[in-house]
This record gives C-alpha cells, sequence and structure tokens, in this order.
C-alpha cells in the first residue's frame, strides 16, 4: 500500500498504484494518475473513455472486454494505446479509478 | 541469523508425509551442499529465502516452522535451484506439494484462489462470457479481413479433425485482444489447418501455483475433452508458460483419455519455419533480447526453438547470460503476480537481477514469450528505467511474416 499526494492530499492507492478507495475518485486524482501514467495532456477523447469506464463498472462492478470498450468509445484498440500507454487494463482502468483488474493481468 | 532446533519438537514423520506427496522422490538425499541456494538468484537478496534451509526444516521434521517459512510462497518455483543439484532434489516440486496440501485455501496469499475460483465457475480465469468472447473473435476476425485485405478470412471455430486445436489465455480476449490478432495473423501466413474452440479456450490454470491438485485438474481437464472432441491432432498453446505448463503437468499427472501431444506455439512456429510454410519477408533491425520463462523452458525444454524464431526474424539478435536453463526468472514466477502484498519484494528487489540482465545486453526490445512474465517486465521496465519495449514473439515478427499471396 501507498499514497499519492493529490493537491497536498495523500490518496491510498494499492500496491499497483491503483485506488484503493473508489469515493476518492475526482479529477484531481486523474491528473495526478496520468502524470504518472506520462500522459502529457487529457483529451476530450481521455475523458470519453474514463467515463465509459466508470459507468461500466458502476453498473456490472468489472471491466468491461475492450471490444466493448473500443466500440462503445469509437477508440480503436491501436488508439487506446496511444492515449493510455499502459493499455486499456493497466492505463485507462486505474485513471478511472477501477481496481487493479484480478487474473493474469 | 541462526535459529535454534530443538530435537524434542521435531516431527519425524513430516518428511515421510511430504515425500508422498510427490511420488514418494526421497530428497532425504539431499547432500545440504547449498547449490540450490547459491542458484536462487534471490536468496542473497532476501534474509530466509533460502531452499537449503527450507528443505533442511522439511527433512528434520520441523513442522511447523517449515509450514510458516516466507519462503513457501516467495519463492517462484522457478528451478533455477534444481538445475544446481548434485541429486536432482526438485525444490519447485516440493514447494508447490506443500503449498497444495497442508493450507486452508483461505489463507492463499494474494488473489490466487479468487482467480481459480472464477476458473472453476466460469471456465475461464476472467469470467468473459459466451456473448463476450464471440463478439471478440468476430471483432478480430473483421480486423484481420482488413489487415489481411481477404474478406473471406475465417477465424476457424469449432473445425473438426484439424492439425491442432489453439488454446490461449483469457487476458488475450478481454484485455489484449492485439495479441490475439497478431497470433492469428502468423497462422494465417503459414496456412496452418486449425480451430479454436468456442466453448473452451482458456488454457491458463492459476492452480498450478496454489498446488491444489484437485482444482487443478478440474480446471485444465475440460480443454483436453475438447480436444477430443474436435478430433484436433494435438494441443498448441500461446506463449503463456504457466498455461503451457499446466497443459503439460495435468496432462502427465491425470489425463487418461486418448493421447494427443501438446507443444507450445513457439515449437510449431519454428518447425513451420524449418519446412517452409512460414516465410521470412524482412527483418528486425532493432537488437532483440530473448526472455527463457522457467515454465516453458527448465520445467519444459522449450528454448532453442523462440531463439531460432527470432534469429530468423531479427538481425540483431542479443542473448541475455546466463540464458536458456539457466536463465534468471523474471521474479514474478510461481503466482507472485498475484499476491499483491509482495508486490515490493517482486519488483523492486527480484526485478532488479532482470532489470541488470536486459540491461546489459543493450536491447531495444525484450522478446517475453510469456503473459505472466510480461506483466513482471512491464513493471520492472517502469521500475527501473530500462526504456524497453517487452513484446511478445508473434507480436515482433507479425508483420515480417510472408503472406499466402506473396509466396512463390
Amino acid at each position: 500500500m501507498g499514497t499519492i499526494n493529490v493537491k497536498g492530499k495523500e490518496i491510498e492507492v494499492d500496491e499497483d498504484g491503483f485506488l484503493v478507495d473508489p469515493s476518492d475518485w475526482n479529477e484531481d486524482v486523474v491528473m495526478a494518475f496520468a502524470a504518472l501514467e506520462e500522459i502529457d495532456e487529457l483529451t476530450d477523447e481521455h475523458w470519453n473513455i474514463i467515463n465509459y469506464l466508470r459507468d461500466y463498472f458502476n453498473k456490472f462492478q468489472t471491466a468491461p472486454m475492450v471490444r466493448k470498450l473500443c466500440k462503445e468509445t469509437g477508440c480503436s484498440n491501436k488508439h487506446m494505446y496511444e492515449l493510455f500507454p499502459s493499455g486499456p487494463a493497466k492505463g485507462a482502468c486505474k485513471l478511472a479509478g477501477l481496481p487493479k483488474p484480478t487474473g493474469c493481468v | 541469523m541462526t535459529e535454534a532446533i530443538l530435537a524434542a519438537n521435531l516431527n519425524p514423520g513430516f518428511r515421510a508425509e511430504v515425500q508422498g506427496l510427490i511420488g514418494n522422490f526421497d530428497f532425504g538425499n539431499c547432500l545440504a551442499c547449498g547449490m540450490c541456494t547459491a542458484g536462487c538468484p534471490y536468496s542473497d537478496l532476501i534474509p530466509g529465502h533460502d531452499p537449503r534451509k527450507f528443505l533442511r526444516k522439511l527433512i528434520l521434521g520441523m513442522r511447523e516452522e517449515a509450514l510458516n517459512d516466507p519462503y513457501v510462497w516467495l519463492c517462484n518455483m522457478c528451478e533455477r535451484c534444481t538445475v544446481e543439484c548434485p541429486m536432482q532434489v526438485n525444490i519447485a516440486n516440493i514447494v508447490r506439494a506443500v503449498r497444495g496440501n497442508f493450507y486452508d485455501r483461505s489463507v492463499i496469499p494474494g488473489f490466487l484462489q479468487k482467480v481459480v475460483q472464477e476458473q472453476l465457475d466460469t471456465g475461464n480465469q476472467m469470467s468473459v462470457s459466451q456473448e463476450d468472447y464471440i463478439e471478440t473473435l468476430e471483432w478480430i476476425e473483421e480486423e484481420l479481413q482488413e489487415e489481411l485485405e481477404d474478406p473471406n478470412y475465417k477465424i476457424p471455430l469449432d473445425k473438426e479433425d484439424t492439425d491442432f486445436m489453439f488454446a490461449f489465455n483469457a487476458r488475450e480476449i478481454k484485455y489484449y485482444p492485439a495479441d490475439l490478432q497478431a497470433i492469428l495473423k502468423v497462422f494465417y501466413a503459414a496456412g496452418f489447418n486449425y480451430t479454436i474452440s468456442s466453448k473452451k479456450w482458456d488454457a491458463t490454470n492459476l492452480a498450478l501455483f496454489t498446488g491444489i491438485d484437485e482444482d487443478f485438474y478440474n480446471i485444465q481437464r475440460p480443454l483436453f475433452e475438447e480436444v477430443v472432441r474436435l478430433r484436433a491432432k494435438e494441443l498448441i498453446v500461446t506463449e503463456c508458460g504457466h498455461a503451457f505448463r499446466s497443459c503439460r503437468l495435468a496432462y502427465r499427472k491425470f489425463w487418461q483419455g486418448k493421447t494427443f501431444p501438446i507443444r507450445h506455439i513457439l515449437q510449431l512456429l519454428n518447425e513451420a519455419l524449418n519446412d517452409g510454410r512460414l516465410q521470412v519477408k524482412s527483418k528486425v533491425t532493432e537488437p532483440v533480447t530473448y526472455h527463457d520463462p522457467c515454465n516453458a523452458v527448465r520445467k519444459e525444454g522449450v528454448f532453442e526453438e523462440g531463439r531460432n524464431v527470432l534469429k530468423s526474424f531479427c538481425a540483431d539478435f542479443r542473448d541475455m547470460n546466463p540464458n536458456k536453463k539457466f536463465n534468471y526468472c523474471c521474479g514474478g514466477g510461481g503466482g507472485l503476480i498475484a499476491m499483491p502484498e509482495f508486490t515490493d519484494i517482486r519488483v523492486r528487489i527480484k526485478g532488479q537481477r532482470k532489470a541488470d540482465q536486459v540491461r546489459a545486453t543493450g536491447a531495444k526490445v525484450v522478446a517475453v514469450p510469456c503473459h505472466n512474465c510480461m506483466d513482471q517486465f512491464n513493471d520492472i521496465t517502469k521500475k527501473f528505467e530500462l526504456g524497453t519495449k517487452n513484446k511478445h514473439v508473434c507480436t515482433i515478427i507479425q508483420d515480417h511474416v510472408v503472406l499466402p499471396e506473396k509466396k512463390d
């Protein structure tokens, strides 16, 4: 367990840097994660994906298939890696405040 | 660190008990020479990470000390110790037997057991629904039709009497479909006659690491039954060390049905390169090195094939030192990736060995033919700022193979 500093406040993250308490999530947290994930600027495309992931997770308590994520957000799989260098599972899900996916991820 | 051994507390039956779990292999012939500990890449980095001491505890009957030894779960079961042992004591095998027979499922570290349960409940370790599975395959198919400029391209689903059934890792469907796409493109280039099952396709098995054989075989058996149902000549397993190892181990230990070979995808690709089905169009120019996943290499003997494939496609291939059966584990083996309580040890301490090895090669690309090792490599690359890219072999070669219409 560790913490990240978000505007002077220490927010708890797990061993892989994912948010521990989903209610800690806010735009400042996303900005802080983005800096750690080497994302220079958060665009509408990023937010579109982040918001989709959050909605999906709230409904189903799991991350969507990449297939679903791409289809629903209109973002190609390749472009996903341009937006989130760590990829959809470890990058996009982290920014969206989802817990780290279990399994061989 | 000295520990007093109290003779009165020794449990002489313990050694025989453990021995009974591993086919009565007599590890009492251990010479206590310490070559295992010398061979372990981590014994001098982590206090108590000591195969020799662990084995002594078993042999002397120090039951409580052995079962409470953090080594049981920190060991990567990589068999690096075993290649050095003059008496052929397989410590990884012993560790697995101890893990699987002396602990309740509720105390298994990390989320190992959670994933095992999901596999038992849903048939794959990421609980991918049938609908999502088929939809993702259809998507990959459409992407490939475009990429291959072949509107008739089809993924051969549930085809009977083919040369092999291909089984893979659930994460290739759920999170990394581009990896599966790269594999199927290479299969297309080689013109393989194969099939993928619509029902049972996940070859992974985290009970390899919990050591509970009941779960282990219940997870693996349906895959074998599917090979038989589709009358495939053999089973080919994706670039996933533990999935390949699980298939081979479960088959050898428990399978009583119709016989068929199980091979690693790199064995198949190497064969196809040798007989000309797979041809090299162009070479990768960046320097490439190769990681030997313990499960495929030390445990199942597949190490030349991956090298041959890479050497065929890469102009500048550089081996790590040491390599092949003497290679170091990535540090994430033995289920450690799925035990977040050990993340710091796994990445910062164990990862250091591998980071040093990679750096010494000067390679820009690391070929990592294993999903588990891949996660560890990505963590190490970040932690030690290696600046390297980690890729599966099929991802490296996918744009360098000759596609059918361009063959002579």
